[in-house]
């Protein structure tokens, strides 16, 4: 798997003139394959670029979608930025903790779903938005809640680290 | 469930988006005149679409609203040059950039290579934010069709010109909206802005001298190719010409993106486009141009929605986000949300804005539990004047301008919270909870 | 106009004006060159284009709507600057800047080793913290966080200046040390908290303006007024860094670099920094002779006296090439030339290199180039199996920075080596493929012609033999060959040890006498340069035959271990066992002292009083901070010895020096008491001749079938300071590195245990993978002579 990963970021750093450019997609496609940026998926990003485990764990702590620790099969995160919140996202939070019995951020008991706020996502007009493993759902509503919950326990998104 | 997103209703005076849905296709963009401004552009030289871009007047939609042509011709001499494409659109209550990705990507494309056969680039990156993973994947898509119609990737027709265009992805930080930090991360590095001189003209991509303008801008370049630039400089005002993409959002009854010719105001965009405030609710309050400039009041609705107009009424016209507040919101907690998202996105790197923004949101969290006091209410203003103006780039000035705006205009409500020792709204008041996201806050271990 | 108007600018700071050169100053460097003090933090121009981060140096300029950051600033003419000395609102800002820096730091200086040198500790005293308005809770970390055995990291402290990182992405290039997470939360850090490795990880201690990074060693030992720093010269490898030792109590607690921008732009590596010959009360202090039990202590006189004796009893009886004085490189100047005297008056054999090639070198200086030569190269060249760093320390970030630069770095080697990364070309060899590698380039450059070129010459062979024998890819060879031909400044360093005639052979086609470039030798004593110019010649695999064949009775080594640091070990030992009367004069017990009659004392780099001569031939002056171990000078009881011998060797240093003024051309025209703290540099190219005769290269080592060929080149972190310096050992640690293809077929992971076993034994260590390292090699970092080029098997621990 990781000359897969390997193979990737060589294509990556094909589309750039500096193999350091690669970086953001490098580190994409190792979240995608470990499910999580764990130190092992760090060092063969930094083997991918030639660059320092460091300084892959630099770039990707400044990022707010890689993950240094683990996350659940699929993530929602629910934007509480002004526009999202003044419609009535701070509400909708409150359900998916109730529904899930977990404070944002956090991970359910069962390890499927983790929650959390994001900022502005870039849907304000079409608010509140939700993001649902980095595809967005808009004009959410708290009757919403409960049914895509039921939806994602029920797929389990393929991840090397459950597999 | 709606469909998500919902699209206004098409405007016949609209330059970028007159039409209903989307034309995704490129036969549909083809079918409606597309690529037709390119075509034109490759009879022209350097200089001559340089020139047509200056008449236009077009001025950049990416927030400070520089003068596009003006940009262009000061992109320095070399031979690898580059063409970057902003599209991180993460001011809050901006989604402009998304609905013109979302419904004319091949209007962005052909903006694009008309740039690029401009300055005769090495090639184009459009830097988009992470979190837009479907428009990433539609540009992607858009690209695909252009290459195969030979407008990509092989020498355009009647030259040996050939343009590349890639699409760069962020991965969540707001900070990467600022041209230089976008670069950084584009150039592989944490996204922190860079000191200017260099300017990206001389040093941007790869190090190399590189154009740099928001989607929106690029997006026009056909437009303004297609009618001419005197044409387009026509529409709007003289300072602030052609029409602009607002997003309107909060409390309004119709939100969403509409494109406004310049000429007109923010009554026109929230009491005409926007169908005023819901039956019952009074404006208190709206912000003019994305989170990080400061509020307007409702007497000046007739402000116009042009830069220079929005500059004399003491806030800037910045993405164009127009974020509505009605009667029944806690302007403390307003502030409050403004700062943390400020803090949450500062990049670290400059002292003044590192700790202003962390200091200001602490104080403001105590004015909201009611555990501040008065005399922190004049401290907040003086960290304000503290952060302004002496950062490496603007965005503490994004935190301090708002916040200095809230408490100015609103001070009553932070010293009532003072007198009374907590919020005074209502339980089912707008964002009566508030969850700010913590700073990349270490996530519960999965369990099993 | 004249050049001097067009060149300048002229600005006015604070109301007076200052002349500047044109584009290169910054204000901040224009107001510090006025004497005018801009408080600074993050700016150190040291480490690259400035980048404006902690908004310290904010002035107001007049005309510009905003303060700016003076580190950032160009100077303009005309400018008119106003520092916080003169403007409010300048004042204002400096104020508030230090008041966000403190609203986290703990203010903490009566217990912070950085006290009493600390800027931010300066500046708060200065102009006051803010009032008490900070009701926040400061942020709160573990501390102090060893980020490696010999640095420690307090959080608390730090005010992200961004300057270690900085040094380590930006100068030392390792990026092993990094500030992760973002805004408020961002922390200095490694990666998954392994210690910080890099051989010039102690930079960022002095880099650090707060007591964030301090090194552990000095931890709580010494406040500043408590010490005297003495001004001398690192002895530990031949580029002879300028630095400061600090004294207290009479014991070296910390070294500091002492910038000499010719030299070492005030960077140290780990050694320089960190190594120690210690404990002290394990050094041999006395003459020991060997009785029955084992070496005993004996008086000065009898020892000396006995010594005399027997060398002057060997060679007066069997003549010349009876004696051999062996050294290491590593003696002063005026230590050498003592030696010199007795080598001459003994008829002795003398050896101060390891290879013979060395006794060459003048034959260079032709081509010499100063280090300084590499910051303005345009083209760096460096061939061989070995790290230049391994050679020359600090040398490497001087070749990192002309890469940065834009000089086009070329690496020819079996690969596996820092620095290939970010080279412009990579050329993989064969394992000890310098020689056939230099002839390959040497015949490219024939072929190529040019201007320069001296196409007269003949080459050993057609370019196509020669890359094959090298095993080098010719498209490669050829490019490189039309890169050195079209440079203007191209620099050599060659890390093998190869005949210098075939350094030489290249250099002369090149016509480097001509150009602003040349050959930076990279011999591997300290002052192996020096230690010949006073007529130390010789390399020892010339002295060991002899050894061998019995025509050797008596053998004296100062400072010179060939049992434990060369690859022939075992040779030497049988050697030394039948060989009449050794000789070591050594600090602590060694390969050689065990099978010595007589072992007397050696001073090392603290003791010692003289001069050193660095790599580019620049002669420095040491100093010493402690009286030697013995409390007699190793020059001192030389000229006693020289006594018994009934000839005269100088025995204070500074007679020496000027004696060797008086009488060697590398010492003409300088003087003991003009030599200054910060030398000159002095040498002059002599003309360079036609080489004589075309070098046949030597061939590549093979490996025997079934095993792998060995790269195990002397470490940079090696010799007994290092291995004696318990903050190194995390430098130290063993590393095995085979090719990818290798680890692929033996299903090998990085970080697994392997086991190297070759011909000088077994070395055991974590698996580094490499995707450039030739494979059917394996690198490691033995931290002995192990023979590179030899066969070598690995398998599991
Ligand atoms: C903190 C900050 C965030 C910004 N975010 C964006 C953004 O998301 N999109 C954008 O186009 N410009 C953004 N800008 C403005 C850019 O720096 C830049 O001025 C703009 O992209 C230039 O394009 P234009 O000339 O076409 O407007 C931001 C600026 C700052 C200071
Ligand atoms: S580079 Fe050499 S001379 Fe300089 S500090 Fe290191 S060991 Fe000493
Ligand atoms: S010294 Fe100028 S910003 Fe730090």
């Amino acid at each position: 798997m990781s000359d897969t990963l390997y193979d990737e970021i060589q294509r990556e750093i094909a589309k750039y003139p500096d193999r350091r450019s690669a970086i953001l997609p490098a580190l994409r496609h190792a979240q995608e394959h470990y499910g999580w940026l764990s130190p092992e998926a760090l060092e063969a990003v930094a083997d991918g670029l030639d660059l320092s485990p460091a300084r892959c764990l630099s770039v990707a702590s400044f990022y707010d979608m890689f993950f240094l620790q683990p996350v659940g099969d699929h993530v929602v995160e629910v934007c509480t930025n002004l526009s999202c919140a003044m419609i009535g996202a701070d509400k909708l939070l409150k359900e998916f903790e109730r529904e899930l019995d977990v404070k944002a951020p956090g991970t359910s008991a069962d390890g499927t779903i983790t929650l959390r706020c994001v900022e502005c996502l870039g849907g304000c007009g079409w608010g509140p938005v939700v993001s649902v493993d980095e595809e967005y759902e808009e004009h959410f509503k708290i009757e919403d809640v409960a049914p895509l919950l039921e939806r994602l326990r029920s797929t389990s998104r393929p991840s090397e680290s459950h597999a | 469930m709606p469909e998500s997103p919902t699209f206004a209703q098409p405007d016949a005076n609209a330059l970028l988006l007159p039409f209903a849905g989307s034309r995704r296709e490129i036969v549909e963009y083809e079918a409606n005149g597309g690529y037709d401004s390119l075509r034109k552009s490759l009879g022209m030289t350097s200089e001559q679409l340089v020139d047509e871009m200056i008449a236009s007047n077009l001025r950049g939609r990416g927030g400070a609203g520089f003068p596009a042509g003006k940009k262009a011709s000061f992109l320095a001499q070399g031979l690898d040059r580059y063409l970057v494409i902003n599209g991180d659109e993460s001011e809050p209550g901006t989604f402009k950039d998304r609905e013109i990705i979302l419904r004319n990507p091949h209007m962005l494309i052909e903006g694009i290579i008309i740039y690029l056969w401009m300055i005769r680039g090495a090639g184009a990156y459009i830097y988009i934010r992470g979190e837009y993973a479907k428009e990433a994947a539609i540009l992607e898509g858009a690209i695909a069709q252009a290459r195969e119609k030979g407008y990509i990737g092989s020498p355009l027709p009647g030259t040996d010109y050939v343009a590349n265009v890639y699409v760069h992805r962020g991965a969540g930080a707001y900070i990467c909206g600022e041209e230089t930090a976008l670069l950084s991360s584009l150039n592989g590095e944490r996204g922190q802005p860079t000191a200017k001189p260099p300017f990206p003209a001389v040093s941007g991509a790869f190090k190399k001298p590189t154009l740099l303008n928001n989607v929106e801008t690029v997006a026009t370049v056909p437009v303004i190719i297609g009618m001419g630039g005197a044409a387009y400089a026509g529409v709007g005002t003289e300072q602030s010409t052609g029409t602009k993409m607002f997003s309107l959002s909060g409390h309004v009854n119709n939100p969403g993106n509409y494109e406004m010719p310049l000429s007109a105001t923010y009554r026109d965009l929230i009491e005409g486009k926007g169908g005023g405030l819901p039956a019952g609710r009074t404006l208190k309050a709206f912000v003019p141009g994305g989170s990080s400039m400061p509020i307007l009041m409702p007497n000046q609705l007739d402000t116009g929605l042009a830069f220079e107009a929005v500059v004399a009424a003491g806030s800037m016209a910045g993405s164009g986000a127009v974020i509505v507040v009605d009667d029944r919101t806690c302007m403390v907690r307003f502030a409050l949300r403004t700062a943390e998202f400020y803090m949450h996105e500062s990049c670290g790197k400059c002292t003044p804005c590192r700790e202003g923004t962390r200091w200001i949101t602490e104080l403001l969290r105590k004015q909201e539990a009611g555990l501040g006091t008065l005399e922190e209410i004049d401290l907040l203003l003086e960290i304000c004047n503290r952060v302004e103006g002496n950062c490496l780039c603007v965005l503490g000035d994004a935190c301090a301008m708002p916040v200095r705006s809230h408490i100015n205009n609103f001070r009553h409500e932070f010293e009532e919270h003072c007198r009374l020792g907590r919020c005074p709204c209502p339980d089912d008041a707008p964002m009566s909870e508030l969850y700010p996201p913590l700073l990349k806050a270490p996530l519960p271990m999965v369990h099993a | 106009m004249s050049a001097t108007q067009t060149d300048t600018v002229t600005l006015t700071v604070d109301g007076r004006e200052i002349t500047v050169p044109k584009g290169m100053s910054l204000v901040v460097a224009a107001a510090e060159h006025a004497g005018i003090e801009i408080p600074i933090f993050c700016y150190e121009p040291r480490l690259g284009p400035p980048i404006g981060a902690c908004r310290m140096c904010l002035v107001e300029i007049e005309g510009a709507p905003k303060l700016q950051a003076a580190c950032t600033l160009s100077c303009n003419d005309g400018m008119v600057v106003k520092t916080a000395g003169t403007s409010e609102q300048a004042k204002e800002a400096q104020d508030a800047v230090l008041e966000f820096m403190l609203l986290n730091h703990p203010l903490d200086c009566p217990v912070c080793d950085k006290g009493g040198e600390c800027p931010l500790q300066d500046l708060t005293f200065k102009y006051g913290p803010g009032n008490s308005r900070m009701t926040l809770p400061k942020r709160t970390y573990e501390k102090p966080l060893p980020i490696s055995p010999a640095i420690v990291l307090d959080r608390e402290r730090c005010i992200l200046c961004y300057r270690c990182t900085r040094f380590s992405s930006d100068v030392a290039e390792d990026g092993e040390l990094v500030a992760r997470e973002r805004g408020a939360q961002s922390v200095i850090a490694t990666f998954n908290e392994q210690p910080y490795t890099n051989a010039f990880s102690g930079n960022v201690t002095e880099l650090c303006p707060v007591g964030a990074l301090l090194p552990t060693a000095y931890r709580f030992k010494a406040r500043p007024w408590e010490i005297v720093n003495v001004p001398t010269v690192c002895t530990g490898c031949s580029t002879g860094c300028n630095t400061w030792s600090t004294l207290r109590e009479n014991k070296v607690e910390r070294i500091l670099s002492r910038n000499n921008p010719g030299v070492d732009e005030g960077w140290l590596c780990d050694k320089g920094r960190f190594a120690r010959y210690e404990p002290r009360d394990e050094r041999i202090a006395t003459p020991l002779v060997r009785e029955l039990a084992g070496l005993e202590p004996a008086a000065w006189d009898d020892a000396l006296r006995a010594a005399a004796q027997r060398l002057r009893h060997q060679s007066a009886a069997v003549g010349e090439g009876a004696v051999a004085i062996v050294t290491g490189g590593n003696l002063t100047n005026e230590e050498a030339a003592g030696w010199a005297v007795i080598a001459a008056d003994l008829n002795a054999r003398t050896a101060s290199a390891p290879i013979a090639a060395a006794a060459e070198w003048e034959r260079i200086d032709a081509y010499l180039a100063p280090l300084a030569a590499i910051d303005t190269a345009d083209a760096v060249v460096v061939i061989g199996d070995q790290e230049p760093a391994d050679r020359a320390g600090t040398v490497e970030l001087r070749i990192r920075k002309a890469r940065r630069d834009g000089a086009h770095l070329a690496i020819a080697g079996p690969g596996g080596s820092s620095l290939e990364a970010d080279a412009k070309s990579f050329i993989r060899t064969h394992v000890g493929a310098g020689s056939a590698m230099l002839a390959a380039l040497t015949a490219a450059v024939i072929e190529a012609g040019g201007e320069n070129v001296r196409t007269d010459a003949t080459a050993a062979g057609s370019v196509d033999t020669l890359a094959q024998l090298a095993g080098a890819d010719i498209a490669q060879i050829r490019e490189l060959a039309g890169t050195l031909v079209g440079a203007q400044r191209p620099v050599l360093l060659v890390t093998d040890p190869v005949a210098v005639s075939e350094i030489e052979a290249l250099a002369w086609v090149l016509g480097l006498d001509r150009t602003a470039g040349g050959v930076v030798p990279l011999p591997i004593g300290a002052n192996e340069r020096g230690e010949r110019a006073v007529g130390l010649v010789g390399g020892w695999d010339e002295v060991l035959p002899a050894l061998e064949a019995g025509d050797i009775k008596a053998i004296v080594f100062v400072g010179a271990d060939p049992v434990m640091e060369s690859a022939d070990s075992e040779r030497w030992q049988m050697a030394l066992a039948q060989t009449e009367f050794v000789l070591s004069v050594a600090p602590f017990t060694n390969g050689v002292t065990s099978q010595s009659q007589l072992v007397l004392p050696l001073d090392v780099d603290h003791e010692r009083d003289g001069t050193i001569t660095n790599l580019e031939g620049r002669i420095q002056r040491i100093r010493p901070s402690l009286a030697p171990a013995s409390g007699v000078p190793l020059i001192e009881w030389t000229s006693r010895l020289a006594g018994f011998l009934s000839i005269t060797t100088q025995g204070n240093p500074g007679k020496a020096f000027d004696q060797l003024a008086a009488t060697r051309p590398a010492f003409a025209g300088l003087s003991w008491k003009e030599l200054g703290e910060q030398a000159q540099l002095h040498t002059t190219r002599p003309a360079a001749a036609a080489p004589v005769g075309v070098p046949a290269p030597t061939a590549p080592a093979t490996a025997t079938e079934g095993k792998l060929r060995l790269i195990a080149p002397r470490q940079l972190m090696s010799g007994a300071a290092v291995s004696r310096t318990a903050s190194l050992a995390h430098q130290r640690a063993a590393w095995v590195m085979i090719s990818h293809a290798d680890a692929e077929q033996t299903g090998v992971k990085r970080g697994d245990e392997l086991a190297v076993r070759h011909a000088a034994g077994e070395h055991i260590g974590e698996a580094r993978i490499s995707r450039r390292l030739l494979p059917g090699t394996v690198r490691i970092n033995w931290s002995g002579a192990a023979g590179t080029g030899t066969s070598a098997t690995v398998g599991a621990k």
